[in-house]
């Protein structure tokens, strides 16, 4: 285990370096940014000044160290909109917003989710399954900033139950949180019908039930704890899926979260805020692909001795 | 989903009666396709000019609509049919494009890293580890705020986040194919490593990565109407269903069709490749049947 987790640790640490070379790359690649802070009106002394300031002289293996060195004390530099406040104390800012958003999401998709797979696997073939299925297989369809879109008409604007946008109140989460739970909930049910199919095949579930136990206990305690071992390793992916929607929806419900913010610095075009942005969002993506490899490492021991 | 794809040799099609809805999800697969082909000849009018005394006619069956501009028109005037026609067309193309380069580059380096093993192996490995790790998102918001959004640069991004997913799977079935006697003979006939891998490897392979190539088509639509939505995808005025519906956002109250219809054809499409997919995968895969 000690080795597996120190692998997959490294692998993150690597993943994470590479990024931030690209993201640093890409950032030289967009051009001066001394004009951008500066205007048209600065003197040849002015900008001179600020390239040295910038250490924009130096070659650009040095400038990627000097980055680097900065963001690991946490330092992104400044926005070059606005106020151009600190872009790590902008990120701060909008992290409760987004976190709420996502938990949200998540605890919905989960609790619908799960029920209606595991009653589609034990009930396989009635009504309730296609319904389910089919249900499933609509929500996968469905783009989220569209669902988004269509509850907020008819929900907000036609009977004017619910709040179309803002942050702040219980009332104002539910339509966000609905609209990007349809991504990960259509995953859940047909993963969770698709492994307690496999689950409830199995010799230990026959076993369980030649012993005479009822079937609440059979479906529940052997078989349901088992099928949420893949469900485990489908969280990864839910996590892309998850950041897509977090982006779409949160510009949908002007909530003002992380999601928010990268549109908002890429329709203004300021630079160091999206590559703090991305920078940030990638971390904590590669982590949190980093808690659920070592849950799953933990949980099924095969995977650790690969 | 690895799992599910288990190795398809030898191919078994099962010889059951095509259900229904896959009969009727195929047509509809195949309007879509023929829509995209010939959209200049069946879209009744130019779909990025429109003319300002017609704007915001609602569709026909509604009250004030126009039997010339049957879905209605948008607030430049232009016809929604047209639109929705030529928006098959930027879809459909960039998901074949996608698809070709994502799958076969993809393809390519899964079968290299599964036969040649070693080093090949560990580096193309690590490669798809990365890229797993990247969110399509992110990377298109930040090339798109440098380059400035367009199709190229669209197909670029989605192509560079799909192809790890066909050499994961190219990999895993090429370890499998290896082991069979056919692969030993060819390397006691003289076979070079190059030709083993073509005309040995390839074939063998294939299935699994068609059916990944279906069900593929409903994320790229998806992630290609996202970032079009959010405006880092197709630039205007080229008619695309992502940006139709964001440009429809603000009329949502007076003019439903801007936003709605759109939305739809997006479901529909995503929808039909999902399910095409998913039966392709239960024919040719025969092993998901013992559940």
């Amino acid at each position: 285990m000690q080795r597996y987790l120190l692998k997959r640790i490294f692998q993150a640490i690597i993943t994470i370096f590479l990024m931030s070379i690209i993201i640093f790359l890409l950032g030289r690649l967009s051009g001066d940014p001394v004009p951008l802070l500066l205007g048209d009106l600065a003197t040849k002394e002015e900008v001179e000044l600020i390239t040295k300031d910038l250490g924009l002289d130096k070659p650009v293996p040095v400038q990627y160290a000097i980055f680097l060195q900065k963001a690991l004390q946490g330092d992104l530099g400044q926005s070059i909109r606005g106020a151009r406040r600190s872009v790590v104390l902008q990120i701060i800012e909008r992290i409760p917003a987004s976190f709420q958003l996502a938990v949200a999401s998540m605890l919905l998709s989960i609790i619908i989710g799960l029920p209606i797979g595991v009653f589609s696997a034990v009930r396989r073939g009635s009504f309730l399954d296609t319904a389910g299925r089919m249900l499933a297989m609509l929500g996968q369809s469905m783009p989220a900033f569209w669902v988004g879109i269509v509850l907020m008409y008819i929900i907000s604007v036609q009977f004017r139950l619910l709040p179309t946008s803002g942050y702040g109140s219980f009332r104002q989460i539910i339509l966000p949180a609905v609209a990007l739970s349809g991504i990960s909930l259509a995953g859940i049910v047909r993963l969770t019908r698709s492994s307690m199919l496999d689950v409830l095949g199995g010799e230990y579930v026959k076993l369980a039930r030649i012993k005479g136990l009822s079937e609440k206990v059979v479906i529940w305690k052997h078989a349901f704890s088992n099928s949420l071992i893949p469900l485990l390793t489908f969280l990864g992916t839910l996590l892309t899926g998850l950041m897509t929607g977090v982006v779409v929806i949160e510009t949908i419900f002007a909530w003002p979260g992380l999601g928010r913010l990268a549109w908002e610095a890429v329709s203004t075009r300021d630079f160091p805020m999206i590559q703090g942005v991305v920078l940030f969002m990638t971390f904590m993506f590669v982590t949190a692909n980093l808690v659920v490899d070592l849950l799953y490492a933990y949980v099924d021991p095969r995977i650790r001795y690969k | 989903m690895d799992d599910s794809l288990e190795s398809a040799i030898p191919i078994k099609i099962r010889k059951t009666r095509l259900s229904p809805t896959v009969i009727i999800f195929s047509i509809v697969g195949l309007i879509l396709i023929l829509t995209a082909i010939l959209a200049p000849w069946i879209a009744p009018h130019n779909p990025n000019v429109g003319e300002l005394d017609n704007r915001l006619i609602p569709p026909v069956w509604q009250e004030g609509g126009n039997i010339n501009f049957l879905l209605g028109t948008d607030t430049l005037g232009r016809d929604i049919l047209s639109r929705i026609i030529y928006g098959a067309r930027t879809t459909l193309s960039i998901c074949a494009l996608v698809v070709i380069i994502a799958g076969s580059l993809g393809t390519f380096l899964g079968i290299i890293a599964g036969y040649v093993g070693g080093w090949a192996d560990i580096i193309i490995m690590r490669a798809v580890d990365l890229v797993f790790s990247l969110p399509a998102i992110l990377l298109a918001l930040l090339l798109s705020a440098i380059f400035g959004p367009s199709f190229q640069i669209l197909v670029l991004i989605i192509s560079f986040t799909l192809w790890a997913g066909y050499a994961r799977m190219a990999r895993a079935e090429t370890l499998k194919v290896k082991e069979f006697d056919f692969i030993a003979l060819a390397k006691i006939a003289g076979c070079s490593r190059a030709s083993i891998m073509m005309r040995h490897i390839l074939p063998n392979v294939i299935s699994p990565i068609i059916i990944l190539a279906t069900l593929q088509v409903g994320t790229i639509v998806i992630v290609e109407a996202s970032l079009s939505f959010l405006g880092v995808g197709i630039p205007p005025p080229t008619a695309d269903w992502g940006s139709m519906v964001s440009e429809g956002r603000s009329f949502i109250v007076t003019a439903w069709w801007l936003c709605i219809i759109p939305g739809f054809a997006i479901a529909l499409t995503v929808l039909t490749f999902n399910l095409l997919g998913d039966a392709l995968n239960d024919r040719l895969n025969p092993l998901i049947h013992r559940r």
